[in-house]
């Protein structure tokens, strides 16, 4: 009994000190995006490997996303003779809710993941190290670039992810549904509402940070030689995974009670 | 140069290191021994102050870094260059890139300049000739060597720490890092090399240190270390007599 309460112990201790030390090197990240030195070129490298290299995924998930809510709706709808808000309520759906939490979930398995392997691939490598023997900042240099470059990337992915999800919708409800395309982008400007733009833009900016932190800082902690990078990768998908989905929440809980 | 006093780290429960002090001069040649998991390389990265020790105290040049902030470490850490096991190269990076990254996040130089130093660099470790190749496409002695030039951009190292400079290279390249190794090591410049190759060992330094369970259990020179009578260090030596070519 004492065993497992001293156990239990040092196991928040331990979850304590990672929580603090997370949160720290997610604050020194952002120090590095307002002070010298900036590696500009590790961002541009960045955001052309997450984003042009994550778009394609998404633009394919979201089409099939957008294709298959459309779908659903016409049906459930037809037998309310209400078909004609089939456009209106995919889209509403997707750029508040479906398309940033789809698209950040795709992010943070293809970005996410590959940032959490490469980072711990170079602390096991001892290139880590190196860059510290050389009077260079692991966080500045690796982390700094990774965060901002989802900043900036993940909210762009999730626009195009949006509007091949509306397009899919599209296409289901008139090719397949017979429904009108002119009714069904007329009821899509409900999106246009400050509200939902608000949303669909808030929440990928905030999931760009948060996956790009916890991904980085499970590199960054990598022990233990492929069992140990394994654990690292493995930790940043699902620990991402579960963050995008509670702040999913919270985030919209917060905007409803503002609006 | 360096000194350790009391050094102690502990794994979980476990000790890495245990008490261990030494001192090395700037122009000494020392090679680390002993088993694997024996603590070798945590005493090169608690030399660089990259772990931070439990216990004890780590000084460089006359300075106690043990609490130094990692700003002010750069300048001790340039006093000595490092060259880790494999090498660690950066993968992204071509051999120039590799050998330039100092000189380019730290210094103004032209490129032309940079490209001229790296080629003096190169030229240093016999690698001429290599700029444009990837580290995949080198071998773990080229890596090593191009390792060992990218160690002498970063400024004038007083030291070098060689992690396993040889580990897992054929003959042919081990006697040619081990050369290599012995060239860097003029005009008062010392080494610290860590390994568990006896043949190198010997062939490169005059004074040796035998690490057992986390503590020093032999600190002497060639004739001390091979008549030594310590039961651990004969055991790790008779290994390796018995199978060594007779003559």
């Amino acid at each position: 009994m004492v065993n497992i309460y001293k156990k239990g112990i040092s196991g928040l201790k331990s979850s304590l000190t990672k929580l603090q030390e997370f949160y720290l090197t997610s604050f020194q990240s952002m120090i590095g995006m307002v002070s010298r030195p900036f590696y500009g070129r590790d961002l541009l490298e960045y955001m052309d490997y997450c984003g042009t290299g994550t778009l394609g995924i998404i633009v394919l998930v979201m089409v099939f996303i957008g294709m298959a809510l459309s779908l659903q709706i016409s049906a459930a709808f037809a037998s309310l003779g209400l078909q004609m808000y089939t456009g209106k309520v995919v889209s509403v759906s997707v750029v508040t809710e479906i398309g940033p939490v789809a698209c950040a979930l795709v992010f943070a398995g293809r970005a996410g993941s590959g940032m959490a392997s490469e980072i711990g691939s170079m602390v096991l490598r001892h290139q880590v190290d190196t860059l510290r023997v050389f009077g260079i900042d692991p966080i500045r240099k690796l982390m700094t670039p990774r965060v901002l470059g989802s900043v900036l990337m993940l909210p762009a992915l999730t626009m195009l992810g949006n509007c091949a999800a509306i397009l899919g919708g599209y296409y289901i409800s008139t090719l397949g549904n017979n429904q009108s395309g002119a009714v069904y982008w007329e009821s899509i400007a409900a999106v246009f509402y400050p509200q939902y733009i608000f949303t669909g833009f808030l929440k990928p900016l905030f999931f760009g940070f948060v996956i790009a932190c916890l991904s980085c800082y499970m590199g960054l902690s990598t022990k233990g030689g492929s069992l140990g990078l394994r654990s690292a990768t493995t930790a940043a998908f699902v620990l991402s995974t579960i963050f995008i989905i509670v702040c999913d929440f919270l985030i919209t809980k917060i905007i409803l009670l503002l609006f | 140069m360096i000194a350790f006093e009391n050094i102690t780290l502990h794994q979980g429960k476990k000790f890495v290191l245990n008490n261990v002090s030494f001192t090395i001069g700037q122009s000494e040649r020392v090679a680390i021994l002993g088993g694997s998991g024996e603590g070798k390389t945590t005493i090169l990265k608690l030399i660089m102050r990259l772990i931070q020790p439990d216990e004890g105290k780590i000084i460089i040049d006359g300075e106690d870094i043990t609490d130094l902030a990692e700003k002010k470490l750069t300048e001790k850490r340039m006093k000595l260059g490092i060259v880790f096991q494999d090498g660690a190269l950066f993968d992204s990076m071509n051999v120039r890139e590799n050998v330039a990254f100092y000189l380019r996040e730290h210094t103004n130089l032209s490129e032309s300049l940079i490209r001229k130093k790296v080629s003096e660099l190169l030229d240093v470790v016999a690698m001429s000739g290599t700029e444009e190749l990837m580290p995949e496409e080198l071998s773990g002695g080229m890596q090593r060597r191009i390792a060992i030039a990218r160690s002498l951009t970063a400024s004038e190292p007083k030291m070098f720490l060689y992690d396993e400079p040889t580990s897992g290279l054929d003959p042919v390249s081990t006697a040619k890092i081990s050369q290599l190794i012995l060239s860097l090591a003029v005009h008062g410049k010392g080494f610290v090399i860590v390994t568990h190759e006896i043949p190198v060992a010997l062939k490169t330094a005059q004074r040796f240190i035998f690490l057992n369970n986390g503590s020093i259990c032999f600190d002497g020179n060639k004739n001390e270390f091979l008549k030594s009578t310590n039961q651990n260090l004969n055991e790790f030596l008779n290994n390796w007599r018995e199978q060594r070519p007779m003559g």
